[in-house]
């Protein structure tokens, strides 16, 4: 059976341009998600996100459905670009600061106010709640951000967004065992860093 | 097995990666071993939380500004070379078909054509002005035979003089006015020797000769 995006790379190429439409709606939030959760950074993100589109739109005849999976092609190109933006924060000496589940605006005192004020019933959705899972979605990203480049990557696709080591090892250009291996020291540095963090919850 | 090798193999067995003979291996250890427990307690939620993380929505003007990208951005059309390499690349007959082909048509060329001359923009042929129309003797060497060229006179190797100290070489003033050597002009080499004398009868007779 072919793949849903596969083939509509195939009615793209024939000049269905809505067919691309569908394309990016399908996969923007993944793709946003991929990149953000790299850079810890959601405005560089959703720019390199819509870099990606641009490119795979550019190159939409080069495509040959069957050849490679569809999302291997598109986190190949979003993981270089990923690559290029940390290389050339690295050049410009800038300090980025984590916009990905914080928000600038407000302190942690206002935020949590508001929270209460807006407080649904269900208990998933308790203010409480909301804000422990932001402290822990924090320390996670936090995690994953001082992970070095060459583990970050491989453990995002893997792990966030389900990639088999196949794919992901076509999509960074790197030997299977390589991959594999990369992924299980990356979850174990992780361990490490979020040990402070599960003992003390 | 040591508490090293159990913690490397934690991700596969997590994700039952392992063969059987492993698997023993590591539940042996894992049973009698209390922080290898801990550490795969640790392990196992540390995952846990990084798959709890949420996706990242894109802003709602993400997909505005992606049209209006996509709208200024021309398709790249595929190049001849491309495409045909791209039907080539899996299948390795065609390719090798195509390239026995091109090697026949080229040796049937040279058999068949061995003396075709090689015409080519960066090579510049000279060519012998036609002088004829204009009243003017052609060149006075065309008129020769090929016997009667001129032939040029190779020089003679110059000896070095450090080879042999007893070989006296003539200066270049020695051969005349012109100053040049010919196979026609005597060789004048004054060679001087030494020749020792050897009186067998003074030699003493007393070894048995």
């Amino acid at each position: 059976m072919p793949d849903l995006d596969d083939e509509l790379m195939r009615r793209c190429q024939q000049g269905d341009l809505e067919a691309f439409d569908l394309i990016v709606r399908r996969n923007r939030i993944p793709l946003v998600t991929f990149i953000a959760r790299f850079l810890g950074d959601q405005e560089t993100a959703e720019d390199l996100a819509q870099e990606t589109f641009v490119r795979m739109f550019k190159a939409i005849k080069r495509y040959r459905p069957g050849a490679a999976k569809f999302s291997t092609w598109m986190y190949h190109i979003a993981s270089n670009l990923c690559k290029n933006e940390l290389r050339n924060r690295g050049r410009r000496g800038r300090f980025f600061v984590d916009s990905v589940n914080r928000e600038e605006s407000y302190g942690p005192d206002q935020d949590k106010a508001d929270l209460i004020a807006t407080a649904p019933a269900h208990v998933s959705l308790q203010p409480e709640t909301q804000l422990e899972q932001k402290e822990r979605e924090q320390a996670v990203q936090n995690a994953i951000e001082e992970l070095p480049e060459r583990y970050r990557l491989p453990l995002i696709l893997r792990d966030l967004q389900g990639l088999s080591y196949e794919e992901i090892s076509e999509s960074l250009s790197l030997p299977l065992g390589t991959t594999k291996s990369r992924i299980n020291r990356a979850r174990l540095m992780l361990k490490d860093k979020l040990r402070n963090f599960v003992e003390s919850s | 097995m040591n508490c090293l090798k159990a913690e490397e193999q934690f991700s596969a067995y997590l994700q039952d990666e392992l063969d059987y003979p492993a698997v023993r291996a590591f539940e042996a250890h894992f049973t009698n071993c209390e922080r290898c427990q801990h550490e795969f307690r640790l392990f196992h939620e540390s995952l846990d939380l990084l798959h709890q993380l949420s996706p990242v929505e894109p802003a709602t003007e993400f997909d505005a500004n992606l049209r209006l990208r996509l709208a200024n951005t021309p398709v790249e059309s595929i190049p001849v070379w491309y495409s045909i390499l791209n039907a080539l690349r899996y299948r390795p007959v065609w390719a090798f078909s195509g390239v026995a082909i091109l090697f026949a048509v080229f040796a049937g060329i040279y058999y068949f054509y061995p003396n075709t001359p090689v015409t080519s923009p960066l090579v510049e042929v000279i060519r012998e002005p036609d002088l004829s129309s204009a009243g003017v003797r052609s060149a006075p060497f065309a008129e020769f035979s090929t016997d009667e060229l001129w032939q040029p006179e190779l020089p003679l190797a110059v000896p070095d003089l450090n080879l042999n100290p007893w070989v006296k070489f003539p200066v270049r003033g020695e051969f005349g006015a012109n100053g040049l050597r010919g196979a026609q002009q005597p060789r004048r080499v004054e060679q001087n020797y030494i020749l020792q004398t050897i009186n067998y009868t003074d030699v003493p007779s007393g070894g048995g000769l």
